[in-house]
């Protein structure tokens, strides 16, 4: 597999950590003092997970 | 020109001093946690409540009989883990007879030959036996590893199959060969059937082989899980249906994320210098390099500590992410030995920082007991006098010496149920075996199934309403409400008792005329 590769399936497991906040939010989880500081945790795996996937998608294809 | 040379000279003795520094001290960690195994081999009674149900596991086995059975009748007993530990232990039950020190001394050989392993690991890329020797160090060091190291459980175990799997399935550098595939598939095998929470190490090399040879990797996993998924129904199938209940229904536990963050954030606070040392070595390899199984493993471990926030779980649950991130760490150092060769003053620079840090590590970590007579001068030339246990985790409840009152208190709760008539309901197993009597009920796994919707306490319930048993003892109380209930309403307390660190309730039949307690 390529980095490039590799960088996309990152950002796409960011993407599908960040998506699922919407279906905490539609259950109405996000904002509760119970499973709030969850929601912003799993945000922020995904934020980190997407900005370390970035320079992957912008280099070469080396093999990862 | 003498001037530089005199710089040099006193670089490379501050640097031998160093590391001479490094090596003593994470001895001294390797003794620490050698007079805390010794001292927990000669304690008779369970120190870390479930020890005495892993023995009881490794007794069923050498009885010819599953631990996986109907936790609904007589003697209400099951167990929610996999066997090889048990297994292993069962020569150990035929020599010591069903006693703690079976299972206590099979974990701390494990533990042992976990840091003898990765030791050698680091030692050998770096060809400096005195990195080799901090690494596995470093290993008896970690605070997590020094209180459960020496119990009588499973995870070590898991723990020295992963590595040896990931030293294995790591041998050649660009994809492993067939042996290496067979040897490490082993360990795999041997890992997940010894706990499951070896499935992150399994997840791991899947990742691995799947980012260097996709098509190899299928070619691999999917025998590899159909092996293991055969194995798992032919087991169930000889169990009646009761190991996938016990082994997967019953871990369905309540999760609390809080307990995870709390755990997340002291693992990192206690080994601070090697996640930093591991994560510089993800990050050079994700940009500059090819990932190695040692990164993916340190990131999969990682991830893995979340399951840390289950009910029941623990600490115990990062330990995976602590040797991971060791041997990346063991790896970053020798890539910066080699980078430096050759460059007098980056090798000058790494050979001072690197100890110093490796320092600063041990000083994260610090543990002692301190009424040991070997620790007690180091105790009180640090002014930890007054306190039987130091530890930079904070409050815990492993990692202490038992004290002669202790046994003492532990042979009067014996006395307790070996005078009771009948059989005894003890919520550790070690009053029962050392009373000998048929160990009853397992809390944890009863409670589990409860809150699952997966046990009807009814019978069990009867027989403490017909006060069925001689005697109750409890410690922590984790059984279902209903069973809590019905015990007090048919025994009340006759004795607290405490031993370890906890107290033991000692409760007798409530019936008027009971002969031996008035």
């Amino acid at each position: 597999m390529s980095k490039r590769a590799l960088g996309g399936w990152m950002l796409g497991i960011a993407m599908l950590i960040a998506g699922a906040q919407i279906g905490v939010n539609w259950l109405g989880l996000g904002r509760s003092a119970e499973w709030g500081p969850l929601q912003q945790a799993a945000l922020g795996v995904a934020g980190i997970l997407a900005l370390l996937a970035l320079p992957l998608l912008w280099r070469d294809g080396r093999p990862a | 020109m003498a001037v530089s040379s005199l710089l040099r000279m006193l670089g490379t003795r501050a640097s031998s001093l160093l590391w001479a520094l490094v090596v003593l001290v994470y001895l001294a960690y390797g003794v620490v946690f050698g007079i805390y195994a010794a001292s927990l081999l000669q304690f008779p009674f369970d120190y870390d409540q479930g020890e005495g149900f892993e023995l009881l596991d490794a007794i069923y086995f050498s009885r010819g009989e599953w631990p996986y059975r109907d936790i609904e009748t007589y003697p209400f007993y099951a167990s929610n883990y996999p066997p090889l530990f048990h297994l292993l232990a069962v020569p150990l039950v035929w020599a010591f007879g069903p006693r703690l020190i079976a299972g206590r001394l099979l974990s701390t050989a494990a533990t042992v030959a976990l840091a003898a392993a990765v030791g050698l690991a680091v030692g050998r890329w770096t060809r400096r036996w005195t990195i080799g020797l901090w690494a596995g160090g470093m290993v008896l060091a970690s605070n997590y590893v020094y209180h459960i190291g020496p119990l009588s459980r499973s995870h070590m175990l898991m723990v020295l199959f992963e590595t040896l799997a990931v030293l294995a399935l790591a041998r050649e550098e660009d994809f492993p060969s067939r042996r290496s595939l067979l040897l490490g598939s082993l360990a795999l095998m041997a890992a997940g059937w010894t706990k499951q929470h070896a499935i992150v190490t399994v997840l791991a090399a899947f990742a691995y082989l799947l980012l260097r040879r996709p098509r190899a990797a299928l070619a691999w996993g999917i025998p590899f899980a159909m092996v293991n998924l055969t194995l798992f129904a032919l087991v169930d199938l000889a169990t009646g249906g009761y190991w996938s209940l016990h082994i997967i229904e019953a871990n369905i536990n309540e999760y609390d994320y809080r307990q995870a963050f709390l755990l997340y954030s002291q693992w990192f606070r206690l080994h601070a210098v090697v996640l930093l040392l591991a994560a510089a070595l993800v990050l050079y390899e994700l940009y500059f390099d090819r990932l190695s199984l040692w990164s993916i493993w340190a990131v999969f471990a990682a991830a893995g500590g979340a399951l840390a926030g289950k009910w029941g779980a623990g600490e115990s649950y990062f330990i995976t992410a602590v040797v991971a991130a060791i041997i990346a760490a063991g790896r970053l150092i020798a890539r910066i030995e080699h980078w430096t060769a050759g460059r007098p003053i980056g090798q000058a620079a790494a050979a001072l920082l690197i100890p110093v840090a490796l320092l600063g590590q041990a000083g994260l970590v610090f543990h002692l007991p301190t009424d040991h007579p070997w620790t007690a001068p180091i105790a009180r030339a640090l002014g930890l006098e007054g306190t039987r246990y130091v530890d930079t985790v904070g409050y815990t409840q492993l990692g202490h010496l038992p004290t002669v009152e202790d046994v003492r208190n532990g042979w009067r709760i014996v006395e307790f149920v070996r005078e009771a008539p009948g059989p005894a309901f003890t919520e550790e197993a070690s009053w029962a075996l050392w009373s000998e009597k048929e160990p009853v009920t397992n809390p944890t796994q009863l409670l589990n199934l409860y809150k699952n919707g997966k046990l009807n306490p009814e019978r069990l319930i009867r027989m403490i309403e017909q006060q069925a048993f001689g005697i109750v003892v409890l410690r922590a109380q984790f059984y279902p409400q209903p069973v809590l209930e019905a015990i007090g309403r048919s025994y009340r307390p006759i004795a607290d008792i405490p031993m370890n660190g906890f107290i033991y309730r000692i409760l007798a039949p409530r019936r008027p005329s009971s002969p031996l307690f008035p």
